[in-house]
Protein backbone atom coordinates (compact mmCIF):
# COMPACT_ATOMS: atom_id res chain seq x y z
CA UNK A 1 0.00 0.00 0.00
CA UNK A 2 1.90 3.40 -1.63
CA UNK A 3 -0.02 5.35 1.70
CA UNK A 4 -0.52 2.46 4.44
CA UNK A 5 -1.62 4.82 7.12
CA UNK A 6 -3.72 7.43 6.28
CA UNK A 7 -4.99 5.09 3.91
CA UNK A 8 -6.22 2.29 6.36
CA UNK A 9 -7.26 4.89 8.60
CA UNK A 10 -9.56 6.82 6.13
CA UNK A 11 -10.21 2.94 5.48
CA UNK A 12 -11.61 1.89 8.88
CA UNK A 13 -13.47 5.19 9.07
CA UNK A 14 -15.57 4.56 6.59
CA UNK A 15 -17.24 2.01 8.13
CA UNK A 16 -17.48 4.11 11.29
CA UNK A 17 -21.01 5.10 10.68
CA UNK A 18 -22.19 1.85 12.53
CA UNK A 19 -24.32 0.91 9.88
CA UNK A 20 -22.31 -2.60 8.96
CA UNK A 21 -23.01 -3.08 13.49
CA UNK A 22 -26.48 -3.04 12.72
CA UNK A 23 -26.96 -5.43 9.81
CA UNK A 24 -24.43 -7.70 11.70
CA UNK A 25 -26.77 -7.64 14.98
CA UNK A 26 -29.70 -8.08 12.78
CA UNK A 27 -28.85 -11.02 11.42
CA UNK A 28 -27.24 -12.57 14.58
CA UNK A 29 -30.40 -11.24 16.23
CA UNK A 30 -32.53 -12.95 13.76
CA UNK A 31 -30.78 -16.21 13.88
CA UNK A 32 -30.84 -16.22 17.23
CA UNK A 33 -34.74 -15.90 17.09
CA UNK A 34 -34.85 -18.81 14.19
CA UNK A 35 -33.14 -21.06 16.32
CA UNK A 36 -35.64 -20.23 19.05
CA UNK A 37 -38.30 -20.96 17.05
CA UNK A 38 -36.33 -24.27 16.08
CA UNK A 39 -36.27 -22.88 12.17
CA UNK A 40 -32.44 -23.66 12.40
CA UNK A 41 -32.57 -24.38 8.37
CA UNK A 42 -33.96 -21.24 7.82
CA UNK A 43 -31.45 -19.37 9.16
CA UNK A 44 -28.73 -20.23 6.76
CA UNK A 45 -30.47 -17.64 4.62
CA UNK A 46 -30.43 -14.43 6.75
CA UNK A 47 -26.94 -13.76 5.73
CA UNK A 48 -27.83 -13.39 1.76
CA UNK A 49 -31.31 -11.78 2.76
CA UNK A 50 -29.58 -9.19 4.77
CA UNK A 51 -26.62 -8.77 1.98
CA UNK A 52 -28.18 -6.36 -0.20
CA UNK A 53 -29.32 -4.14 2.59
CA UNK A 54 -25.78 -3.31 3.18
CA UNK A 55 -25.61 -1.70 -0.37
CA UNK A 56 -28.94 -0.26 0.02
CA UNK A 57 -27.66 1.77 3.65
CA UNK A 58 -24.45 2.73 2.02
CA UNK A 59 -26.59 4.60 -0.78
CA UNK A 60 -29.46 5.91 1.18
CA UNK A 61 -27.62 6.54 5.03
CA UNK A 62 -24.30 7.09 4.31
CA UNK A 63 -23.06 8.64 1.10
CA UNK A 64 -25.33 11.01 1.29
CA UNK A 65 -23.34 12.16 4.30
CA UNK A 66 -20.38 10.89 4.57
CA UNK A 67 -20.09 11.32 0.17
CA UNK A 68 -18.74 8.67 -1.95
CA UNK A 69 -14.74 7.16 -1.67
CA UNK A 70 -13.27 4.79 -3.92
CA UNK A 71 -10.39 2.47 -2.46
CA UNK A 72 -6.98 1.67 -4.05
CA UNK A 73 -6.87 -1.30 -5.95
CA UNK A 74 -4.68 -2.98 -3.89
CA UNK A 75 -7.73 -2.06 -0.78
CA UNK A 76 -9.97 -3.41 -2.97
CA UNK A 77 -7.77 -7.10 -3.63
CA UNK A 78 -6.71 -7.55 0.00
CA UNK A 79 -10.34 -6.28 1.18
CA UNK A 80 -11.88 -9.26 -1.48
CA UNK A 81 -8.99 -11.63 -0.69
CA UNK A 82 -9.89 -10.78 3.16
CA UNK A 83 -13.19 -11.35 2.68
CA UNK A 84 -13.49 -15.00 0.20
CA UNK A 85 -11.20 -16.19 3.72
CA UNK A 86 -14.29 -15.44 5.77
CA UNK A 87 -16.54 -16.92 3.39
CA UNK A 88 -14.87 -20.09 3.60
CA UNK A 89 -14.54 -19.96 7.15
CA UNK A 90 -18.07 -19.28 7.18
CA UNK A 91 -19.06 -22.36 5.12
CA UNK A 92 -16.76 -23.86 7.61
CA UNK A 93 -18.72 -22.77 10.63
CA UNK A 94 -21.82 -23.60 9.12
CA UNK A 95 -20.70 -27.27 8.59
CA UNK A 96 -19.34 -27.57 11.73
CA UNK A 97 -22.67 -26.16 13.36
CA UNK A 98 -24.52 -28.68 11.06
CA UNK A 99 -22.49 -31.59 12.51
CA UNK A 100 -22.97 -30.57 15.80
CA UNK A 101 -26.99 -30.17 14.97
CA UNK A 102 -27.69 -33.49 13.59
CA UNK A 103 -24.52 -36.02 14.55
CA UNK A 104 -23.93 -35.39 18.22
CA UNK A 105 -27.28 -35.67 19.58
CA UNK A 106 -27.81 -39.22 17.83
CA UNK A 107 -24.39 -40.04 19.95
CA UNK A 108 -26.02 -40.60 23.38
CA UNK A 109 -23.83 -42.13 25.01
CA UNK A 110 -20.50 -39.78 24.36
CA UNK A 111 -22.99 -36.97 25.87
CA UNK A 112 -22.74 -36.19 29.59
CA UNK A 113 -24.75 -33.06 30.95
CA UNK A 114 -21.34 -31.10 31.05
CA UNK A 115 -20.59 -31.79 27.13
CA UNK A 116 -24.31 -30.85 26.34
CA UNK A 117 -23.75 -27.40 28.34
CA UNK A 118 -21.02 -26.88 26.16
CA UNK A 119 -22.59 -27.63 23.30
CA UNK A 120 -25.37 -25.35 23.65
CA UNK A 121 -22.88 -22.63 23.83
CA UNK A 122 -20.69 -23.76 20.38
CA UNK A 123 -22.86 -21.69 18.43
CA UNK A 124 -22.29 -18.74 19.85
CA UNK A 125 -18.91 -19.52 20.52
CA UNK A 126 -18.66 -19.47 16.40
CA UNK A 127 -20.05 -16.26 16.66
CA UNK A 128 -17.84 -14.68 18.23
CA UNK A 129 -15.14 -16.42 16.25
CA UNK A 130 -16.98 -14.57 13.13
CA UNK A 131 -16.80 -11.77 14.80
CA UNK A 132 -13.62 -11.11 14.91
CA UNK A 133 -13.41 -11.19 11.29
CA UNK A 134 -14.46 -7.04 11.79
CA UNK A 135 -10.96 -6.77 12.32
CA UNK A 136 -9.96 -7.06 8.66
CA UNK A 137 -11.71 -3.88 7.88
CA UNK A 138 -9.97 -2.77 11.07
CA UNK A 139 -12.84 -2.02 12.89
CA UNK A 140 -11.11 -3.09 16.87
CA UNK A 141 -15.26 -2.82 17.77
CA UNK A 142 -15.79 -6.29 16.38
CA UNK A 143 -13.48 -7.60 18.51
CA UNK A 144 -14.95 -5.98 21.62
CA UNK A 145 -18.11 -8.08 20.73
CA UNK A 146 -16.36 -11.41 19.88
CA UNK A 147 -15.40 -10.92 23.32
CA UNK A 148 -18.76 -10.25 24.51
CA UNK A 149 -20.48 -13.18 22.62
CA UNK A 150 -17.83 -15.62 24.15
CA UNK A 151 -18.63 -14.47 27.90
CA UNK A 152 -22.25 -14.68 26.80
CA UNK A 153 -21.39 -18.31 25.92
CA UNK A 154 -19.18 -19.31 28.65
CA UNK A 155 -22.05 -17.85 31.03
CA UNK A 156 -24.91 -19.59 29.15
CA UNK A 157 -22.82 -22.83 29.62
CA UNK A 158 -22.59 -22.03 33.11
CA UNK A 159 -25.79 -21.52 33.89
CA UNK A 160 -27.00 -24.62 31.85
CA UNK A 161 -29.17 -22.57 29.97
CA UNK A 162 -30.93 -25.30 26.87
CA UNK A 163 -31.25 -23.28 24.29
CA UNK A 164 -28.50 -21.63 22.18
CA UNK A 165 -30.82 -19.69 20.07
CA UNK A 166 -31.43 -17.34 23.13
CA UNK A 167 -27.44 -16.81 23.44
CA UNK A 168 -27.65 -15.82 20.12
CA UNK A 169 -30.07 -13.45 20.14
CA UNK A 170 -28.92 -11.67 23.43
CA UNK A 171 -25.78 -11.33 21.14
CA UNK A 172 -27.31 -9.93 18.73
CA UNK A 173 -29.45 -7.34 20.32
CA UNK A 174 -26.53 -5.95 22.70
CA UNK A 175 -24.45 -5.68 18.52
CA UNK A 176 -27.75 -3.92 17.23
CA UNK A 177 -28.18 -1.46 19.74
CA UNK A 178 -24.29 -0.45 20.31
CA UNK A 179 -24.81 -0.29 16.02
CA UNK A 180 -28.18 1.95 16.50
CA UNK A 181 -26.51 4.08 19.02
CA UNK A 182 -23.20 4.33 16.54
CA UNK A 183 -25.93 4.98 13.47
CA UNK A 184 -27.75 7.66 15.24
CA UNK A 185 -24.42 9.17 16.30
CA UNK A 186 -23.29 9.31 12.97
CA UNK A 187 -26.29 10.85 11.76
CA UNK A 188 -26.25 13.99 14.16
CA UNK A 189 -22.83 14.13 13.38
CA UNK A 190 -23.08 14.07 9.52
CA UNK A 191 -26.08 15.60 8.25
CA UNK A 192 -27.03 14.88 4.89
CA UNK A 193 -25.56 17.31 2.11
CA UNK A 194 -26.79 18.07 -1.37
CA UNK A 195 -23.79 18.23 -3.25
CA UNK A 196 -23.47 21.47 -5.57
CA UNK A 197 -20.66 20.85 -6.93
CA UNK A 198 -17.65 23.50 -7.04
CA UNK A 199 -19.98 26.47 -6.95
CA UNK B 1 23.16 35.95 0.48
CA UNK B 2 23.75 34.00 -2.97
CA UNK B 3 21.34 31.31 -3.85
CA UNK B 4 24.04 28.92 -4.55
CA UNK B 5 26.05 29.62 -1.43
CA UNK B 6 22.31 28.03 0.40
CA UNK B 7 22.71 24.96 2.21
CA UNK B 8 20.63 22.46 -0.10
CA UNK B 9 18.02 21.71 2.19
CA UNK B 10 17.25 25.44 3.22
CA UNK B 11 16.99 26.04 -0.77
CA UNK B 12 14.48 23.05 -1.30
CA UNK B 13 12.49 24.78 1.52
CA UNK B 14 12.41 27.93 0.26
CA UNK B 15 11.56 26.56 -3.27
CA UNK B 16 8.36 24.66 -1.83
CA UNK B 17 5.76 24.67 -3.88
CA UNK B 18 3.05 27.02 -2.31
CA UNK B 19 -0.13 25.74 -3.91
CA UNK B 20 1.08 22.48 -2.14
CA UNK B 21 1.91 23.97 0.76
CA UNK B 22 -1.33 25.44 2.28
CA UNK B 23 -2.21 23.28 5.20
CA UNK B 24 -6.17 22.97 3.75
CA UNK B 25 -4.89 22.13 -0.06
CA UNK B 26 -1.84 19.95 1.27
CA UNK B 27 -4.69 17.73 3.76
CA UNK B 28 -6.64 17.46 0.18
CA UNK B 29 -3.96 16.30 -1.52
CA UNK B 30 -2.77 13.66 0.78
CA UNK B 31 -6.32 12.58 0.84
CA UNK B 32 -6.24 11.66 -2.58
CA UNK B 33 -3.25 10.73 -2.78
CA UNK B 34 -4.83 7.58 -0.24
CA UNK B 35 -7.54 6.80 -2.49
CA UNK B 36 -8.46 6.15 -6.14
CA UNK B 37 -10.78 8.90 -6.45
CA UNK B 38 -13.14 11.03 -3.49
CA UNK B 39 -16.03 12.94 -4.64
CA UNK B 40 -16.68 16.43 -3.35
CA UNK B 41 -19.03 15.65 0.02
CA UNK B 42 -15.94 13.23 0.74
CA UNK B 43 -13.78 15.92 1.44
CA UNK B 44 -15.83 17.95 2.84
CA UNK B 45 -16.90 15.13 5.56
CA UNK B 46 -13.31 14.33 6.16
CA UNK B 47 -11.78 17.85 6.08
CA UNK B 48 -14.45 20.08 7.43
CA UNK B 49 -14.08 22.88 5.12
CA UNK B 50 -17.33 24.42 3.82
CA UNK B 51 -18.52 23.93 0.30
CA UNK B 52 -17.12 27.64 -0.44
CA UNK B 53 -13.56 26.82 0.69
CA UNK B 54 -13.02 23.48 -0.47
CA UNK B 55 -14.18 25.02 -3.91
CA UNK B 56 -11.46 27.65 -3.52
CA UNK B 57 -8.53 25.03 -2.93
CA UNK B 58 -9.94 22.46 -5.61
CA UNK B 59 -9.93 25.30 -8.02
CA UNK B 60 -6.45 25.86 -7.32
CA UNK B 61 -5.06 22.46 -7.63
CA UNK B 62 -7.18 22.00 -10.45
CA UNK B 63 -5.75 25.39 -12.28
CA UNK B 64 -2.21 23.70 -11.00
CA UNK B 65 -2.64 20.61 -12.62
CA UNK B 66 -2.38 18.61 -9.27
CA UNK B 67 -6.14 17.51 -9.12
CA UNK B 68 -8.46 16.55 -12.20
CA UNK B 69 -12.08 17.17 -11.60
CA UNK B 70 -14.90 15.36 -13.22
CA UNK B 71 -18.44 15.81 -13.08
CA UNK B 72 -20.81 13.13 -13.50
CA UNK B 73 -24.15 12.37 -12.09
CA UNK B 74 -25.31 9.17 -9.85
CA UNK B 75 -28.61 8.82 -11.07
CA UNK B 76 -30.50 12.17 -10.57
CA UNK B 77 -27.90 13.47 -8.55
CA UNK B 78 -25.01 15.39 -9.19
CA UNK B 79 -21.29 14.24 -7.97
CA UNK B 80 -18.13 15.61 -8.25
CA UNK B 81 -15.38 13.15 -8.59
CA UNK B 82 -11.69 14.23 -7.33
CA UNK B 83 -8.46 12.57 -8.46
CA UNK B 84 -5.09 13.63 -7.52
CA UNK B 85 -3.01 13.45 -11.22
CA UNK B 86 0.83 12.22 -11.67
CA UNK B 87 1.99 15.88 -11.58
CA UNK B 88 0.05 16.01 -8.05
CA UNK B 89 1.54 12.74 -6.81
CA UNK B 90 5.08 13.77 -8.00
CA UNK B 91 4.39 17.06 -5.98
CA UNK B 92 3.58 15.85 -2.91
CA UNK B 93 6.48 13.52 -2.82
CA UNK B 94 8.93 16.13 -3.87
CA UNK B 95 7.23 18.41 -1.08
CA UNK B 96 7.39 15.79 1.75
CA UNK B 97 10.66 15.03 0.93
CA UNK B 98 11.92 18.59 1.22
CA UNK B 99 10.31 18.97 4.53
CA UNK B 100 11.85 15.71 6.00
CA UNK B 101 14.98 16.67 4.67
CA UNK B 102 15.07 20.37 6.65
CA UNK B 103 13.50 18.82 9.87
CA UNK B 104 15.99 16.12 9.72
CA UNK B 105 18.32 19.14 10.16
CA UNK B 106 16.77 19.77 13.03
CA UNK B 107 16.67 16.81 15.00
CA UNK B 108 12.93 15.86 14.56
CA UNK B 109 12.38 14.62 11.34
Amino acid sequence: MSSGTLESRLFRRSFDDGWLDVLVGTGIALTGLFWILDWIAPSAAIPAVLIPFWKIGRDRIVEPRLGHVAFTAERKAETRRSLTGWAAFGVGVLALEICLIFLLPRQGGVRTDLLSNAAVAIPVLLIAVGLLAGLMIGARRFAVYAVLAGAVGFIGALLGIGEPGYLILSVGLVILAAGCGRLFRFLQTHPATIEAGRG
Amino acid sequence: MDKLTRLPEIARALDLDRTIHEPARLVILSILHSVESADFSYLMAETGLTQGNLSTHLTKLEDAGLVDILKEFQGKRPRTVLKITAAGRTGLAAHGKALTQLFRMLGIG
